[in-house]
């Protein structure tokens, strides 16, 4: 993974509870990402800037839906992560999506 | 439990992916999400219209703010008549806006053509006279969400239609500037919607009625069966069901967004007319009485988990239970997890239904206030009962609902403690 900065939206609803997961996710990087969150309604319009999406669990069901708007990568945060709002885990995840996407 | 989850991947998903992605509730939903400072300031004057006064207040403050909503009655109705009570005006644009968004068209003409449509329909002239012009808008707010919904629906779909199809489009010379080709091409749709809108006010006037007026007789027993103690149990069963699997409601937000919402801007306006309010299922009933602590009424059950014995429960326990405070349960359904847990089935889909009917029939019978007034989503129910209600009484009520969450959720959140506290001893 280079030092270049990675961007990565988190989408929910409303852009509320993964608000909190952000700052997080960002903190755990070690300014290695920039992390925002969006609602539902709004992501669409910001999503050229990033370089992957994550959603909330809770609206894993908008994935396919998502991922044929946008041209970049698109998953959804482990619930079991997104509990405990552990940033270094989802971190970890993040590390490993970009990673992927960079070997190819 | 695998089996189980494998069903709900590959069965609820994709219908919830199928609700939430329809164009029109997508549309619709967005929209409801969209006016929140709208109903937010609507909600802030009705609060100020309201001091809790009875006769024999002798509180200084609270004699001062009567005084002040009783002086400034003008301004604060007025304010509220064009907000909460303005509220399908608003909807109608948010809904043309995001539908022409989804079909990646500019919004500008169907924003316009829609309002065009919605003035002629929903507001009714009394008379145009010269010196001035007197007409009837009861219809913007509550009553004419349904006129709001069809007429967006309907403008953004035809003018979508008819630019696909090149309906008129003329054929300009290469040095004409695109906007003006952009306005061309727009109009012969513009006109053909416009002259809808006009055939239809004309049919509606001739039967000695409006578009919405006709509506709201033809649909009146629909209408009153959505605010109905078996209709808001039946919802709060549905939208606690799909959380059950971890999917958010919001796929169901494009049918009771209008129903909540609808039902809030009527109370509003009943409330700043001085007449007993009609509704009890509205946006803060759902927010503040039955949802505590967020979807599944966890706030109560978070108040356990931070004293649990169980290291996993304690530590989710401390992450969640602020976010539930403002109403926010993901960290909770995710991290206990609520999600798939057959132990919290019962719990998670009554303790919601619970405090719904309690404070629908304390509502109905009238011990506890009806809400005029949203705040936020974010306020925490213990300050949102009130200040929607401008009821003590409904503060009492939501601490009540929380202990009964509370012993509803204890000997489940008991069963489930000791096996993780057995586990992690392990």
């Amino acid at each position: 993974m280079g030092l270049v900065m990675k961007n990565v939206m988190l989408v929910c609803n409303a852009g509320m509870s993964t608000g909190i997961l952000a700052k997080k996710i960002e903190k755990a990087s070690q300014g290695l990402l920039s992390v925002k969150a969006y609602g539902e309604a709004e992501y669409e319009e910001y999503a050229n800037n990033y370089d992957l999406i994550l959603l909330g669990p809770q609206i894993r069901h908008l994935k396919p839906e998502i991922e044929s708007k946008v041209s970049i990568p698109v998953d959804y945060i482990a619930p079991q992560h997104y509990g405990i709002m552990n940033g270094e885990a989802v971190f970890q995840d993040i590390k490993k999506i970009l990673n992927i996407k960079e070997e190819e | 439990m695998d089996s189980l989850s494998q069903i709900v991947e590959s069965k609820l998903l994709p219908i919830a992916n199928k609700m939430s992605s329809q164009r029109h509730l997508k549309a619709i939903r967005d929209a409801f999400m969209s006016i929140m400072p709208i109903t937010l300031i609507g909600g802030i004057f009705a609060v100020i219209s309201s001091a809790p006064i009875t006769e024999n207040t002798t509180n200084g403050f609270l004699l001062a703010w009567a005084s002040f909503a009783d002086k400034n009655s003008l301004l604060l109705n007025w304010v509220n008549a064009l907000t909460l009570g303005a509220m399908s005006l608003y909807i109608c644009i948010g809904i043309a806006n995001f539908l022409s968004k989804h079909f990646k068209m500019d919004p500008f003409f169907p924003i316009m053509l829609s309002v065009c449509g919605f003035f002629m329909l929903v507001i009714a002239p009394i008379e145009l006279g010269w010196a001035g012009k007197t007409v009837e808008i009861s219809y913007i707010g509550g009553e004419g969400l349904i006129p709001a919904i069809l007429i967006s629906c309907l403008t953004v779909e035809a003018y979508h239609y008819m630019r696909e199809h090149n309906w008129g489009r003329i054929k300009l010379p290469d040095s004409v500037p695109a906007s003006l080709n952009e306005t061309f091409a727009s109009l012969c749709p513009g006109v053909c919607i416009i002259a809808t809108d006009i055939i239809l006010f004309a049919i509606f006037n001739a039967f000695n009625t409006t578009m919405p007026g006709f509506i709201y007789n033809v649909m009146a027993p629909t209408l009153n069966a959505a605010d109905s103690l078996p209709f808001a149990i039946i919802a709060t069963l549905l939208v606690h069901f799909f959380w059950f699997f971890g999917i958010h409601d919001a796929a169901f937000s494009g049918i009771l967004g209008p129903v909540r919402d609808g039902g809030l801007s009527l109370n509003a306006a009943a409330h700043a007319a001085g007449q007993t309010l009609p509704k009890i299922f509205t946006t803060p009933f759902w927010v503040y009485f039955v949802a505590i602590g967020g979807c599944g009424s966890c706030l109560a059950l978070a108040i356990l988990l931070v004293r649990s014995k169980s290291k996993q429960l304690n530590t989710v326990g401390k992450v969640g239970i602020i976010p539930s405070f403002f109403g926010i349960s993901e960290p909770l359904i995710f991290g206990i997890p609520l999600m798939l847990n057959p132990i919290f089935f019962v719990p998670f889909l009554l303790t919601s239904t619970v405090n719904c009917i309690i404070a629908y029939i304390s509502m109905s019978v009238g011990i506890v206030g009806k809400t005029f007034a949203m705040l936020s989503w974010q306020m925490p129910s213990v300050f949102g009962s009130f200040l929607s209600t401008m009821d003590i009484k409904a503060f009492i009520l939501v601490i009540i609902l929380i202990i009964i969450d509370l012993v509803m959720y204890y000997p489940f959140f008991k069963v489930y403690e000791k096996q993780l506290v057995a586990q992690e001893s392990e």
